[in-house]
């Protein structure tokens, strides 16, 4: 656990959209806390919000999103206030960088990549087109792309290439938060273990912080420090990596983390989770896990439940749920499994 | 040896790929096709699924269009119930389309975003000339639980979750009661939580309807949960077959190790060594006649400059790769006819009994 | 194919195109009724002069003969004489390209700079008063048949303002003034521009809506692609963004710019006569009511000739602006 002053804090924020149907809550009263160094695993399904928080923490929300309430410190000035000048300025990929989704797409087809990343450094930084190009050629050799490929087109790499060409631009100028929104989503297992294997180095080095945004739970538990666990808007749990896998709280935690195959056991039946995330209009006032939760009381729909700290742990641990003292342990009775966290599970079902 | 044809066998089936750069023209040089599938020979039996299992580039998707027939093959022969397929007329390629259907991997653009679930599910049977259509959609529609299928029946794609389209997709695959179902990647795309109930559905349906599967795929966490044996293919060619508990537990060929080892295991505790391999795999053209892998492969020996044979190497799993066999000795020996480890069934008792068998 | 066997594939096909076109035209003329001859008839010669008249100029060979002989002297740069002004084809042709140009070149440029502009405009501002209305003016202007619009022109700016000169490339008095100087000389003159304003500006609003709608469109779909996103996202400021932006939605503005052009070229016959603009409009027009058919026939191939080489130009310089395209393998 870090001792420093955390690079992001997440307070209470309430991101919505505005439509036609009136305002979607995206994220609601969201909290989360990373600190210097820290790589942060943002988990949950599609629509959970976490690509919200993506966009929002570089400032590239929407046109009709809105953060409604709640504060974003970066390094300990607030920022969720900052205006389109102010992300330019200020923070922009000097100091917040971003892999976005979709990697493929990003990089502009009719632009050399070394002439893409010459015009970055020159708007941010006052370094030469040969320094720029120079640091961009030792980033190829971090991320495993020949150098003499700089001067290529996008087109002419392949989908893997490109993305790691997107991660060597995140890293180009010396970030301290990397914001990585499904980053090896498109990439095939060797290739995304090659490109985590650099995401470690870096974490050795201490320089930069992440958020690693992503559905694959497997990723975040291999190589992040922490964890949030996202669902349709709002932060089921989050804590330190560890004490969440050993003793997740909140059904949903618990769930998520057993509908996750592992090869370890293939023949281990997988949980099934009903329904899907709802979309949620306006103030969220319950649990948005109420109607999948198998343990939910009445409480669960008449109020959201708050982030609290979890008493058992002695780290940072908290959860949101109002039955997180003992919904895990009816969820262990019911299915006769040992708890999660231990090794081989027996037979099948 | 297995008493009945397989549905699908695929006898040393090849499709290359002719492509030439200005450069080469203008140098009037001889250009190296592209081999993206290379001799590659699996029997589908009845009630069966296999799984190809590859990364990107591997040849899976081309394998996947020639058995769809949208590739002609540039050698070697598909044979679908014992029926050579490139001596096809159009009729039998229709009866083919019909028994062989498929699923595709993307659920947000496989289906027609103008057509209600009844009439993507309609088309098929209008092709094919079938009747009785409202009782169809509606039986299939509760098969894959889509329930009850009123509810769904009138609705667009967009009024439906990942979850939801791709079992409309399954619904399209089994309406027209088809042997063999190709599957490319019908989960990747789909949330964790959703994942496991259409796996279910699709292991549920293939007991009930004595499917066979075709399953291609690049993610091996999954494929336990469906296939009984699975073939892992690089770069054109199938370097190693197993039953699938096998294959994870204890791959042989080195690049089924590296792919093993390389998959992210969801336990903080557990510490997992990164991938030993470097850089990208090649391109399939101009990879001289050696084993593909050599120039990733952590044991990569000298003979490696010679294509390796099959070789059984334990009674379940055969793989192409040198360290299986003894080189001295071995170069009379018959190979395990072209990969093929007769009959090809996924228990371990049936292949140890076949062993030595042509 | 490969991109060097798909040019010179190209290459082939625009000369048999270029040929295919001079063959129609010459068996067209000839099959249709009426000819110079007949004219002269109407006109009052005589039968013995008429046929004085077809045994000079060949005209009682067989045509295949005619057709020979046509090819022979195309290929060798002879396009004929004008039966009308017994000159050579080429040479009475000649200037009034020039002058069918310099109205063209500039005018359709002009449209589709300032076309782009507007469109990158209303493109970059969705749903705003601009991009929602502001092409109906234009499509207004452009629907106008091009003769009404130069009327227009005329009797606002002309006889009613008397800004302009009602008509004509360049006064009497200019060309008295150059009459033994060097043939550009007057088209440097004021009195030049003078006279080009008007027909400039009809060109300019026939032309002007096609490169808008297309920039508009263009760039909506441009402003959807990942790359926008990313530029935003790395801090790039907005005149570069817009840069970028103008370059990707640019691409199908180019593509039509060419043909444009060439469509400019047949189609500003009636701009040509009513302002009296001798270019190969108004050639072509003379041309045709007085059967001259050598004159006619030539004029409508170079304007098919145009056509055809400036498609084979875009395709060739299309290929080289945009890195992505490649020639369908296998």
């Amino acid at each position: 656990m870090s001792e420093s002053e955390p690079i992001l804090e997440l307070e209470d924020v309430t991101i919505q959209y505005r439509t036609e149907g009136g305002m979607l809550t995206a994220v609601s009263d969201a909290s989360f806390t990373i600190g210097q160094g820290e790589y942060f695993g943002l988990v949950g399904e599609s629509g959970c919000g976490k690509s919200t928080i993506a966009k929002t923490l570089i400032g590239a929300l929407d046109d009709n999103g809105i953060i409604e309430s709640g504060k974003i410190r970066y390094k300990g000035e607030e920022i969720q206030d900052y205006t389109e000048a102010d992300f330019n300025e200020e923070l922009r990929w000097k100091e917040i960088s971003m892999i976005p989704q979709g990697s493929m797409n990003n990089l502009d087809p009719i632009e050399k990549i070394s002439d893409q990343a010459i015009e970055i450094a020159q708007v941010h930084t006052d370094m030469t087109k040969s320094e720029a190009l120079e640091r961009f050629e030792e980033l190829f050799d971090v991320v495993g792309i020949q150098k003499s490929r700089i001067d290529d087109y996008p087109h002419q790499f392949s989908g893997g290439m490109e993305q790691r060409a997107i991660i060597a631009l995140a890293l180009f100028l010396n970030p301290s938060l990397i914001i990585a929104d499904e980053p090896t989503t498109a990439l095939d297992v060797i290739m995304q273990d090659q490109v985590f294997k650099y995401l470690d180095e870096i974490r050795e080095e201490g320089e930069a912080s992440m958020v690693l945004i992503t559905h694959d739970i497997s990723l975040v538990f291999e190589s992040c420090d922490d964890i949030a666990i996202m669902h349709s808007g709002q932060v089921a749990e989050t804590g330190e990596i560890e004490t969440i896998y050993d003793n997740p709280r909140h059904p949903y935690s618990f769930m998520l983390q057993g509908a996750f195959p592992d090869h370890r056991y293939p023949d281990r039946d997988l949980e099934i989770i009903e329904g899907h995330p709802p979309e949620n209009m306006g103030e969220v006032n319950r649990c948005t896990f109420v109607d999948r939760c198998p343990y939910a009381v009445e409480e669960c729909s008449e109020a959201a439940p708050e982030l609290e700290q979890h008493e058992g742990s002695d780290v940072e641990h908290r959860v949101a749920c109002f039955r997180s003292e003992d919904a895990h342990e009816e969820h262990y009775q019911n299915k006769e499994m040992p708890e999660s966290g231990t090794a081989e599970v027996e037979g099948d079902d | 040896m297995t008493e009945n044809e397989p549905v699908l066998r695929l006898e040393k089936l090849q499709k290359y790929f002719q492509e030439e750069s200005f450069k080469d023209r203008l140098l009037g040089r001889e250009t190296e096709p592209v081999k993206a599938v290379d001799e590659v020979t699996i029997d589908l039996h009845e009630n069966e699924s296999i799984g190809v299992i590859g990364e990107s580039g591997c040849g899976k998707t081309t394998l996947l269009r020639t058995l769809m027939g949208l590739y002609e093959p540039t050698g070697g022969e598909m044979y679908y119930n014992g029926e050579p397929t490139s001596e096809f007329s159009r009729s039998e390629w229709q009866e083919y389309r019909r028994n062989v259907q498929i699923i595709f991997q993307d659920p947000f653009n496989s289906l027609d975003p103008k057509f209600t679930v009844r009439d993507t599910l309609k088309e098929p049977l209008q092709v094919h000339g079938l009747d009785n259509h409202d009782e169809r959609i509606h039986d299939v529609l509760e098969e894959v639980q889509l329930n009850p299928p009123e509810q769904y029946i009138d609705r667009f794609p967009k009024q439906l979750s990942g979850g939801e389209k791709q079992r409309v997709s399954v619904a399209r695959a089994l309406i027209l009661e088809p042997e063999v179902i190709l599957a490319d990647e019908p989960v990747s795309m789909l949330d964790v939580s959703t994942q496991a109930s259409i796996l279910t559905l699709l292991s549920d349906l293939m007991e009930e309807r004595g499917l066979s599967m075709f399953y291609i795929s690049h993610d091996l966490s999954t494929v336990s949960y469906i296939c009984d044996e699975i073939n892992v293919m690089y770069l054109g060619r199938v370097v190693e077959r197993s039953p699938t508990k096998k294959v994870l537990k204890d791959p042989k060929h080195p690049y089924s190790k590296a792919l093993i080892d390389a998959i992210p295991v969801p336990d903080p505790h557990y510490d997992r060594e990164r991938t030993k391999i470097e850089g990208a795999a090649l391109d399939p053209v101009d990879l001289g006649s050696g084993c593909r892998f050599r120039d990733r492969c952590p044991d990569r020996m000298d003979i490696c400059e010679k294509k390796p044979r099959f070789v059984d190497v334990d009674g379940e799993s055969i793989a192409s790769c040198h360290l299986y066999y003894d080189h001295e000795s071995d170069d009379t020996a018959a190979d395990i006819d072209e990969q093929r480890l007769a009959g090809g069934r996924g228990s371990s008792t049936e292949a140890a009994d076949q062993v030595g068998d042509d | 194919m490969s991109r060097v066997r798909y040019y010179a594939f190209r290459t082939v096909q625009t000369v048999f195109m270029l040929w295919l076109a001079l063959t129609l035209l010459f068996f067209m003329f000839r099959a249709m009724p009426g000819s110079y001859v007949d004219q002269m008839l109407f006109a009052g010669a005589s039968p013995e002069t008429a046929q004085a008249f077809r045994e000079e100029w060949g005209l009682n060979d067989p045509l295949y003969v005619q057709y020979w002989r046509y090819l022979v002297n195309i290929l060798q740069g002879n396009a004929g004489e004008s039966l009308e002004f017994r000159q050579p084809v080429w040479d009475y042709v000649e200037r009034k390209i020039f002058n069918t140009f310099i109205l063209v070149a500039p005018g359709i440029t002009f449209a589709y700079i300032l076309g782009s502009a507007y469109g990158l405009v209303a493109g970059m501002n969705r749903g705003s008063i601009l991009e929602k209305y502001g092409i109906v003016p234009l499509i207004f202007a452009g629907a106008f048949p091009t003769f009404v619009t130069s009327i227009f022109l005329i009797v606002i700016f002309a006889s009613g303002l008397g800004w302009f000169p009602t008509g004509g490339i360049y006064s009497v008095e200019t060309r008295r003034l150059f009459a033994e100087a060097a043939w550009y000389q007057p088209y440097l003159t004021v009195d030049f521009l003078h006279h080009a304003v008007l027909p400039f500006m009809a060109v300019t609003f026939r032309y002007l809506f096609l490169p808008s709608l297309i920039m508009r469109t263009s760039v909506f779909e441009v402003k959807d692609q990942g790359f926008t996103f990313y530029n935003r996202i790395t801090g790039l400021p907005l005149l570069k963004r817009f840069r970028h932006i103008a370059k990707h939605a640019s691409l199908p503005v180019i593509t039509l710019y060419p043909v444009s052009m060439t469509r400019a070229i047949g189609g500003l016959v009636l701009i040509e006569i009513v302002f009296n603009w001798p270019g190969i409009g108004q050639a072509l027009v003379n041309g045709i009511s007085a059967r001259d058919y050598p004159v006619v026939q030539f004029v409508f191939f170079l304007i098919a000739a145009f056509i055809i080489l400036s498609n084979y130009l875009v395709d060739i310089i299309y290929g080289l602006i945009d890195p992505r395209i490649s020639v369908e393998g296998e």
